[in-house]
């Protein structure tokens, strides 16, 4: 049979559109693959801090604060709610963000309950970090917080917010970047604590902090009236561990150290504050 | 400055002289058409370059071609030599000085003939080092065919491996960026090559146009001489870990000497020798934890200490995520995993990543901030100054920490 011409020429035609449609839609499928790779790369690769966003959120924050006194309490956290919210939402840093807020937030609200309550809605306290206690002995809470040099890691701050007091916040900083605990595993009961170490039943503030390497180091405070005292230092051990023995024979409090010294031997100390 | 008046036929060597008045950096410029069978080479006071700074008929197929050179010149006599094989069309030739150094500006706004897959540009960086360039171009489609751009770099192509038909072109047009846009790109090539001759060449296929090419030029070397240290009282080789020592300091010197804010000068690796040494005794000491001084001679992968979790981002609680700048802005340090030691290679690689991220810091407005390298140590450490004077002391006057002899 006479291969028909005409009829060969439009089939040809047709296996050539055909050929450019596939070819057309396999790189349709190449491109969204490509599209959509960069696009996760980009995800990836964006765990960044958006410093346009802290600025953002922290006016918001100020803003309320400035507010507070007109507008109250249950406006002012709703305010703050609603900023942790948008913080949580576009993945910002909650330490990093807020911590600078602190003292505002203490200068500003009313009570232990209000500061409690916003610092904890920005992140700025959380479990590990700080304690409610009354360590000066006046019958009324103060709040110790051990606040992070979130961005940097250089430092931490012992903050004291006494709401009784005039300063209300008293502040120490300790040369440490990382909350640590009394057995060096930064895990267990934390890296503040509040307990009688003089033998006075007074309570001191406990901290135990670290430079990074080398476990905690361990520092010792008295507050009363404002004023912050360091009673004890100790970071010449290697990956200590503290042990809070109650009286000795003499009747004095004291703590046990166990750790390493510089020639990476094992020691144990006593220590006594008085 | 332009050294040809008008496009001409070059058919025998053709030495043009020139006389910059100034010592400094110059961009010479030679466009030359070359028809198949012919070839243009050309030399600079008598220095000749590689084939990708020639024109070849072959490839270029009479398109026009356009070589750069960025030269150190004196002030004074020189001579550009324009050598055919057989005949070419020179059309022009130009030298201009350059003065914003280390980073290299040149705004080109050149569109390439529409010609298939052929050379358009060559940059050749005559005896200098290499820390990235950035290039902006605009790849348009069309059908049936649309435009791409290759780029190699010293006769390594830039593979592009997001795609599967255009892996050697690193900017390829395709219909859907047509309709959604993003015809016009800028990616960022970081080479940290060090000084030599380097040859960047553009490949043209269809019409794409180049906007602008920028090269940032500088980059501070590593120190190559290490401290012998004395051997041990029991024949301890203090030296073992030497070669582990300068290559770990020299790829972290090449990463962050080559950022856009680099650290204002290159770790040494004595200080880094140093640091092993204290923290291990080059592996033959004790550890006070159950984490031993060998492999990890640089004590950086104790589990209850941050830094493999840091560098991890593993998100232990105990250790939050830390940042640093890159690409401008603060970043999670994350290498998901990577950071592990196996061997002591790894100890002093991974603990040499953790010293800079320790002497680095972020300020208010989000810039990136340097320490001094013995406030990097302190904080490396335990962060007493008993360990920052340790090392600090070993490493400029080899005092040995435990009171033992001078290990210099």
């Amino acid at each position: 049979m006479e291969k028909n011409p005409m009829v060969a020429k439009i089939f040809s035609k047709k296996i050539l559109f055909g050929i450019i449609i596939i070819l057309t839609v396999i790189n349709t499928i190449l491109v969204w693959r490509e599209y959509s790779l960069q696009e996760q790369i980009k995800q990836q690769s964006s765990k960044s801090l958006d410093l346009t966003l802290k600025k953002k959120l922290q006016q918001k924050v100020t803003e309320a604060l400035t507010l507070y006194p007109k507008n109250g309490w249950n406006e002012t956290l709703k305010v703050l709610t609603g900023v942790r919210w948008d913080c949580k939402r576009d993945g910002c840093d909650f330490e990093v963000f807020f911590n600078e807020l602190l003292d505002s937030l203490a200068a500003t609200l009313s009570s232990n309950q209000e500061f409690t309550l916003a610092s904890a809605t920005l992140g700025i306290i959380y479990p590990g970090n700080w304690k409610l206690a009354d360590i000066d002995e006046d019958h009324e809470n103060e709040i110790i917080i051990l606040q992070r040099d979130a961005l940097n890691v250089e430092y931490i701050r012992l903050k004291i917010i006494d709401f009784q007091s005039k300063p209300r916040i008293t502040s120490f900083t300790l040369p440490e970047g990382y909350l640590s605990s009394p057995n060096s595993s930064g895990l267990g009961s934390g890296a503040l604590e509040i307990r009688d170490i003089g033998g006075d039943n007074s309570p001191e503030i406990l901290t135990f902090v670290s430079g990074g390497k080398g476990g905690a180091h361990l520092y010792a405070f008295r507050y009363k009236a404002g004023k912050l005292d360091l009673i004890l230092r100790k970071d010449d051990l290697l990956y200590p561990e503290y042990i809070f023995t109650g009286k000795d024979k003499n009747g004095f409090s004291e703590i046990v150290v166990r750790g390493h010294n510089e020639d990476k031997e094992e020691v144990t100390q006593h220590l006594n504050i008085f | 400055m332009k050294l040809l008046d008008k496009p001409t036929l070059v058919d025998k060597p053709l030495p043009i002289p020139f006389t910059p008045d100034k010592d400094g950096w110059y961009l010479i410029l030679v466009s030359a058409r070359v028809k198949p069978k012919n070839q243009l080479r050309i030399e600079i006071d008598g220095k000749t370059f590689s084939d990708a700074a020639a024109f070849f008929g072959s490839k270029q197929k009479n398109t026009l071609k356009t070589v750069y050179f960025f030269i150190h010149l004196s002030a004074g006599n020189h001579t550009l030599s324009l050598i055919p094989d057989k005949e070419a069309t020179v059309e022009t030739v130009e030298v201009n000085s350059i003065d914003q150094l280390p980073s290299v500006h040149l705004e080109l706004n050149t569109q390439a003939e529409r010609a298939n897959g052929r050379p358009w540009m060559t940059f050749v960086l005559v005896d200098t080092p290499l820390q990235s360039f950035t290039v902006k171009a605009t790849v348009a489609w069309r059908f049936p065919d649309g435009d791409d751009l290759k780029i190699i770099v010293n006769g390594k192509v830039k593979k592009n491996n997001l795609s599967l038909l255009h892996r050697n072109w690193i900017f390829a047009s395709n219909v859907l960026r047509k309709i959604i846009g993003g015809e016009t790109t800028e990616k960022i090539f970081e080479e940290n090559l060090s000084k030599d001759s380097h040859y960047i060449e553009f490949w043209s296929d269809e019409s794409p146009t180049l906007h602008f090419l920028r090269f940032e030029i500088e980059i501070a070397e590593t120190p190559s001489t290490i401290q012998v240290y004395k051997k041990g009282p029991q024949g301890e080789d203090y030296n073992r870990l030497d070669a582990d020592i300068v290559a770990s300091v020299k790829t972290w010197n090449d990463e962050f000497l080559g950022q856009k804010f680099p650290p204002p000068e290159p770790l040494d690796p004595n200080l880094v020798k140093a640091i092993v040494y204290v923290e291990s005794q080059m592996g033959y000491g004790s550890s006070p934890t159950g984490n031993p001084a060998y492999p990890d001679v640089m004590q950086v992968g104790n589990p209850d200490d941050p830094a493999l979790h840091v560098l991890n981002n593993d998100k232990d609680p105990r250790f939050p995520a830390e940042f640093e700048v890159a690409s401008g802005k603060p970043l999670i340090v994350d290498y998901k995993g990577e950071a592990k030691v196996e061997k002591p290679y790894d100890s002093i690689y991974w603990g040499v990543r953790w010293l800079y991220h320790k002497a680095q810091g972020i300020d208010t407005e989000g810039k990136q901030v340097w320490y001094h390298l013995k406030e990097a140590v302190s904080r490396y450490g335990p962060g007493t100054k008993v360990y920052q004077e340790s090392v600090w002391n070993l490493y400029q006057y080899g005092k040995e920490p435990n009171g033992g002899e001078n290990l210099f």
